[in-house]
């Protein structure tokens, strides 16, 4: 049986596309995540946003793989913006000091704008 | 562990299974008077200790029975979450479970600084039995959340 698919919506851009991800992102679903950015980054996106508004948690997995996301989209000279992290999602962000490293805004039109 | 632990959990080694400890330490940690923020941070710590037994102790197999054990503790007049996870895993040279450095930004091996970085202590220690690993960690109930 398929797993049930991690991002819920996109919405394309000018240069890019902006995703949107429901419900916790850990070693369940992780995987399932990472299967469909890959996919999604194959195609070589000048910009991604990827928008956490619905995703309550997060593990280091899941950190994991917005990390080899963000390489991806470095390595090509890329944007990848993050946005709408919830309190839980920040604070794992804060602790392995990737709010440093990544472009987060509050919302998502922020994160269109940039 | 000489007094009778507050809760008292054994689990398989499945993702799902990890979920539910989080659910369950969060809920014990409010209901101990821990803050919310203090009280997430606390199950995040036990879920990143949990799957790191499960991808690293067990190497994924879905089979292998966790204990996790939850007291309330007073350390030098300071309240405490405890909590004790215990596995049955091959014994490996403590000095190899360490958290890694973040200047270098990668993918993987951030579960050990998260619980160094929430846990007030944290201690790895091998089994008497001869096989699998401890891991104690013990928050304050009363402390501020990070970054305050």
């Amino acid at each position: 049986m398929a797993e049930a698919r991690v991002i819920s919506n996109s919405q394309q851009l000018e240069d890019g596309l902006a995703l949107s991800i429901d419900g916790e992102i850990d070693l369940i679903r992780s995987p399932q995540l990472r299967t469909e950015l890959l996919e999604i980054l194959d195609t070589g996106l000048e910009r991604l946003v990827i928008d956490l508004t619905a995703v309550p948690f997060m593990d280091s997995s899941g950190v994991a793989t917005l990390v080899e996301a963000l390489q991806i989209q470095r390595r090509a000279d890329r944007k990848l913006v993050l946005c709408g992290l919830q309190s839980k999602v920040r604070s794992i962000f804060e602790i392995s000091r990737l709010d440093m490293v990544f472009t987060i805004t509050e919302d998502l039109n922020t994160a269109l704008e940039i | 562990m000489d007094v009778q632990p507050d809760l008292d959990m054994r689990v398989l080694s499945k993702p799902h299974c990890v979920s539910a400890v989080k659910s369950a330490i969060e809920a014990m940690a409010l209901a101990m008077g821990m803050n919310e923020v203090d009280g997430a941070d606390t199950a995040l710590a036990v879920h990143e200790a949990l799957a790191n037994v499960i991808k690293h102790g067990y190497d994924n197999k879905p089979d292998q029975p966790i204990q996790i054990r939850v007291s309330y503790q007073t350390h030098q007049g300071r309240k405490a979450i405890q909590v004790v996870i215990e596995d049955e895993s091959n014994q490996i040279n403590l000095d190899a479970i360490k958290s890694r450095s973040l200047e270098e930004v990668r993918p993987g091996g951030l579960g050990v600084h998260i619980i160094q970085r929430i846990m007030d202590q944290v201690e790895y220690s091998h089994r008497e039995t001869g096989s699998g690993l401890r891991l104690t960690i013990s928050k304050f109930i009363d402390s501020h959340p990070l970054g305050e």
